[in-house]
C-alpha cells in the first residue's frame, strides 16, 4: 500500500520534471538550430495563402536557399488585427508584417512594433527615389521610414456598363461632379423588393465612411483633423454637407440604409456582380470581377472616379498608398526581412498584382501593371477607363495626423451611428464627435 | 508523541502533492497573470522593451477611468443588463422548472432541448442570432407580416440592442438554471407538500411557502454565478454588435479588450480589469454575508 504511494507520488513528480525539462531542451535546440542552418522569415500578412503569397514564397525561396520566408495570414478584422499586434508584442517569431491599415500601421510603430527600414537601405542597396514617386516621403514619421507600401490604392467606383446603355446614361467623365453623379445614380435605381436595383453602393464600414468617404476626395484622408493635427474639425460645414448628402440618398433608395447594410452583410462584389447595384465602391472588387466561376457575368464593368463635390472643387485626393511592409523591431534577422522587402517591392508584385493590387514601385510600368492585373481577362473590362482612372489615379494623399486615431475612430463609428439610425440630428452628432474628439487628443498630449 | 507529530506532517505534504499539480495551474495561468495585470496597472509599461520597460507610475490609472466616457458606459450597460439578465434569468427558468416538474409529458425532451442553446458554440448562436434579426430575417417579417408598421431593427437599434442582448442571453442560460431549479425541486419531500395541503394552502401558498424557501441555496448558487457571469460577457458582444450601436451595448470586458488591443492602453485596461475583479469579489462578498445571516435565521 504505502509503496503504491510513494510509487504514484514518484511518477507525479517525474511528469512534473520532464514538463520543465521539455521546455527548455527545445528552446535550446532552437537557437542551435538557427546559427547553422537557412535563415526563414516568417511573414505575416492578410492575403489568403492562395492569392499572392503562396506564389510570392515559391519565387523568392529559390532565389537563395539559404534565405528562405514563410507566411502565415492573419485575417484583416479586428480578431485577426489583435492577434498580430499580440505576437509583436511578445517575441521575434514574425520577421516582415504587412498592414492595411494607416491607423493600425501608426500605433504599431507608436507602439515599437516596427525598425526603421531606412537604417537598412544601404546594407541591401535600395534606393527609395529609384523606386517611388516624391509622394513616398509622406510616409516618414519622424524621420524615419517604418515601412514601404507595396500597393497604389485608387479609391474609385466601378459600374455595370450594360446598365448604363440599356438606359441610354452617358458614362462618368473623369472628372465629374456629384450633381452628375447623384443624377446617373438616380436614373439608375429602379425596383422594388428582390427586383431593387441600387444606383451607388457603399460597404458598410465603420466611423461614418459611407457619408465621409466623399470628402476625402476634397480634404484628403486626414479630413478629421486640423492642419497642424492637434485638434480635430469634425463639426464643419464639408462634413454636415456630406453626412446630409448621404441621408439624402438612403431616403430616396439610391443607396441602401448602413443597416441594412451590415445586418444583411451586403458586399460590393456580389452587389455589382449580381446586378443589384449599377455602381459600387472598392477597388478591390476587380479581383472579383475577374473571378467569373464565384461571380457569373456577362457584362462589362468600367471605371470612375470619385465625385468631385462642387465644380471649383481643384484636388481629387483618391489615390493612395497600402500594403505597407515593415520589419518586427524585435526580429533577429532586420537585414535579411529588408532584402525580402526589396525583392517583395520590386519583382514579388508579379505574384500579388494579378489579385488586384497595383504595385506603388515605379519600376512597374503602365502596360506591366495592366497585362499583371487583367491579362487575358480584358474582355471583362472597359479597358479605356481601366487605364486613365483605376491604374492612373488622381490626386495623392495619405494619413499623416494619427493622434488618438483608432479612439477617433471609435467615436466616429458610435456617434454617425445615431445620426444614421435617424436618432440624433446631423448637427448634434458632428458637434458630439468634435467634442469627444479633441477631449481624446487632449489625453494623449 | 513525535511520531505523531512526524505522521502529520506526513499527511500534510501528501495533501500538497495532490493538490500539487492543479496548484501550479492556479498559479501559472490566475495568480501570476493577476499579480502582473495590478503591477501593470500602477505603471508605464513601454511594452516594445518587454518586461524591462515596466515603470512605476502610480494609481492615476483608477482615477483616470472615471473620466472615461467609455469606461463610465460600459459600466453602466453592465450594471443594467446584469440586473436586467439574473432578474429574468431566476424568474423565467424558476417557473419554466416548475412547471415541467409539475405538469409536463416528455419532460426529457423539453429539458433537453432547453439544455442545448447553453453547449451550442457561441459563434454558432451569435450568426444564428444576427441571420434572425437581420431587415429582412424572419423574425422582422413576421412582426411586419402581424402589422407592425415598423419594427424594430434590434441588433442594430440603439435602444432595442441591448435588450436584445439580454434576451439571447437568458435563452442561452435558460437551460442550465432550469436543470439547477429542477434537481432542486426534486428534492424537496414530498410530505412538505402533504403537510401545507392538509393546512389547506393553495398553489401559490406551497410555492411561496414551500417550494421557494427549500430552494433558497440553489437560487443563491444562480444568482451568484450568473451575475458573474454576466459581468463577463464578452462573446456575444464581440461578435455580434462590437458594442454597438453607440455604446449603447458596450461592456466592461469588451471594453477592457478594446482600450487593450485595439487602443494598445494595456496599463489603463488592466487597471479597469481590477476594479472589475473587485466588483465581482465584493458583489460575492455581500451575497455570502447574506446568506450566511439567512442561515443563522432559519
Amino acid at each position: 500500500m504505502k509503496t503504491k504511494k510513494i510509487i504514484a507520488l514518484g511518477m507525479a513528480a517525474a511528469m512534473v520534471a520532464s514538463l520543465v525539462a521539455g521546455c527548455g531542451s527545445s528552446r535550446s535546440e532552437d537557437e542551435s538550430e538557427k546559427s547553422s542552418e537557412a535563415v526563414v522569415l516568417q511573414w505575416w500578412g492578410s492575403f489568403p495563402e492562395n492569392m499572392g503569397p503562396n506564389q510570392v514564397c515559391e519565387a523568392f525561396n529559390k532565389i537563395d536557399p539559404n534565405l528562405q520566408v514563410e507566411y502565415t495570414r492573419f485575417v484583416n478584422d479586428d480578431a485577426g488585427n489583435t492577434k498580430l499586434d499580440v505576437s509583436l508584442m511578445s517575441d521575434s517569431s514574425i520577421d516582415v508584417f504587412l498592414s492595411l491599415n494607416d491607423v493600425l500601421l501608426k500605433k504599431r510603430i507608436d507602439n515599437g512594433f516596427a525598425y526603421p527600414l531606412d537604417e537598412l537601405f544601404d546594407d541591401v542597396g535600395f534606393n527609395i527615389e529609384e523606386d517611388y514617386d516624391e509622394a513616398i516621403e509622406e510616409k516618414k514619421i519622424d524621420g524615419h521610414y517604418y515601412s514601404l507600401p507595396a500597393k497604389k490604392m485608387t479609391s474609385m467606383i466601378l459600374y455595370n456598363k450594360d446598365m448604363f446603355d440599356e438606359n441610354g446614361i452617358p458614362y462618368p467623365s473623369a472628372d465629374w461632379t456629384y450633381e452628375e453623379f447623384l443624377d446617373t445614380a438616380k436614373k439608375l435605381t429602379k425596383g422594388e423588393g428582390n427586383d431593387k436595383v441600387y444606383g451607388y453602393f457603399f460597404p458598410g464600414y465603420d466611423s461614418g465612411q459611407p457619408a465621409t468617404s466623399m470628402l476625402v476626395g476634397k480634404l484628403g484622408a486626414d479630413w478629421m483633423y486640423s492642419e497642424d493635427g492637434a485638434s480635430t474639425q469634425i463639426d464643419t460645414a464639408d462634413v454636415e454637407d456630406v453626412t446630409e448628402k448621404y441621408l439624402e440618398r438612403v431616403e430616396e433608395g439610391i443607396e441602401p440604409s448602413y443597416v441594412d447594410v451590415t445586418t444583411q452583410k451586403m458586399e460590393p462584389a456580389n452587389m455589382l456582380l449580381t446586378g443589384k447595384a449599377a455602381m459600387v465602391y472598392g477597388d478591390w472588387v476587380v479581383r472579383d470581377v475577374k473571378d467569373i466561376s464565384n461571380y457569373p457575368h456577362n457584362f462589362k464593368v468600367g471605371f470612375a472616379t470619385m465625385p468631385r463635390l462642387s465644380e471649383d472643387q481643384e484636388s481629387n485626393y483618391t489615390t493612395s498608398y497600402t500594403d505597407d511592409m515593415s520589419i518586427n523591431s524585435k526580429s533577429e534577422h532586420p537585414e535579411e526581412a529588408m532584402k525580402f522587402i526589396k525583392w517583395y517591392i520590386e519583382e514579388g508584385m508579379d505574384y500579388v498584382a494579378p489579385f488586384a493590387r497595383i504595385p506603388a514601385c515605379k519600376k512597374y510600368d503602365d502596360e506591366k501593371v495592366a497585362s499583371l492585373i487583367f491579362g487575358d481577362q480584358e474582355e471583362l473590362f472597359d479597358m479605356e477607363s481601366a487605364k486613365s482612372i483605376y491604374l492612373a489615379g488622381t490626386d495623392f494623399s495619405i494619413r499623416k495626423n494619427l493622434t488618438a486615431a483608432t479612439e477617433i475612430n471609435t467615436i466616429l463609428t458610435e456617434e454617425f451611428d445615431k445620426v444614421f439610425a435617424g436618432s440624433q440630428s446631423v448637427e448634434e452628432t458632428l458637434q458630439n464627435a468634435q467634442k469627444r474628439a479633441d477631449e481624446k487628443i487632449e489625453q494623449e498630449q | 508523541m513525535n511520531k505523531r507529530k512526524y505522521k502529520n506532517i506526513k499527511s500534510i505534504a501528501k495533501g500538497y502533492a495532490f493538490i500539487g499539480i492543479n496548484l501550479i495551474g492556479v498559479l501559472i495561468f490566475w495568480t501570476i497573470p493577476l499579480i502582473f495585470s495590478f503591477v501593470i496597472s500602477i505603471s508605464k509599461w513601454d511594452y516594445s522593451k518587454g518586461i524591462k520597460g515596466i515603470a512605476f507610475k502610480g494609481f492615476s490609472n483608477y482615477i483616470e477611468m472615471w473620466k472615461d466616457e467609455w469606461f463610465r458606459a460600459s459600466l453602466i450597460n453592465n450594471i443594467i443588463f446584469t440586473v436586467s439578465f439574473v432578474a429574468i434569468l431566476i424568474v423565467l427558468s424558476f417557473i419554466v422548472a416548475y412547471v415541467l416538474n409539475e405538469h409536463v409529458i416528455g419532460k426529457k425532451f423539453v429539458q433537453l432541448g432547453l439544455y442545448v442553446p447553453y453547449i451550442v458554440n457561441i459563434v454558432a448562436i451569435s450568426a444564428v442570432w444576427l441571420a434572425l434579426f437581420s431587415t429582412n430575417g424572419p423574425i422582422l417579417n413576421l412582426l411586419r407580416k402581424l402589422g407592425v408598421e415598423n419594427p424594430p431593427v434590434f441588433i442594430s437599434d440603439l435602444h432595442w440592442a441591448l435588450p436584445t442582448i439580454v434576451l439571447i442571453c437568458v435563452w442561452q442560460n435558460l437551460g442550465y438554471t432550469v436543470i439547477l431549479f429542477l434537481s432542486g425541486m426534486i428534492n424537496i419531500p414530498r410530505d412538505l407538500y402533504e403537510a401545507v395541503a392538509i393546512d389547506g394552502a393553495n398553489t401559490f401558498q406551497k410555492i411561496r411557502y414551500v417550494t421557494i424557501p427549500m430552494l433558497s441555496g440553489t437560487t443563491f448558487f444562480i444568482v451568484i454565478t450568473s451575475i458573474i457571469n454576466s459581468f463577463k460577457v464578452f462573446g456575444l458582444i464581440n461578435l455580434m454588435t462590437h458594442g454597438g450601436p453607440g455604446t449603447s451595448t458596450t461592456m466592461l470586458v469588451y471594453n477592457i479588450y478594446r482600450t487593450a488591443f485595439q487602443y494598445g492602453k494595456l496599463e489603463f485596461a488592466s487597471a479597469q480589469g481590477i476594479v472589475l475583479l473587485a466588483i465581482i469579489f465584493f458583489i460575492t462578498w455581500i451575497q455570502f454575508r447574506i446568506q450566511k445571516k439567512n442561515e443563522a435565521t432559519c
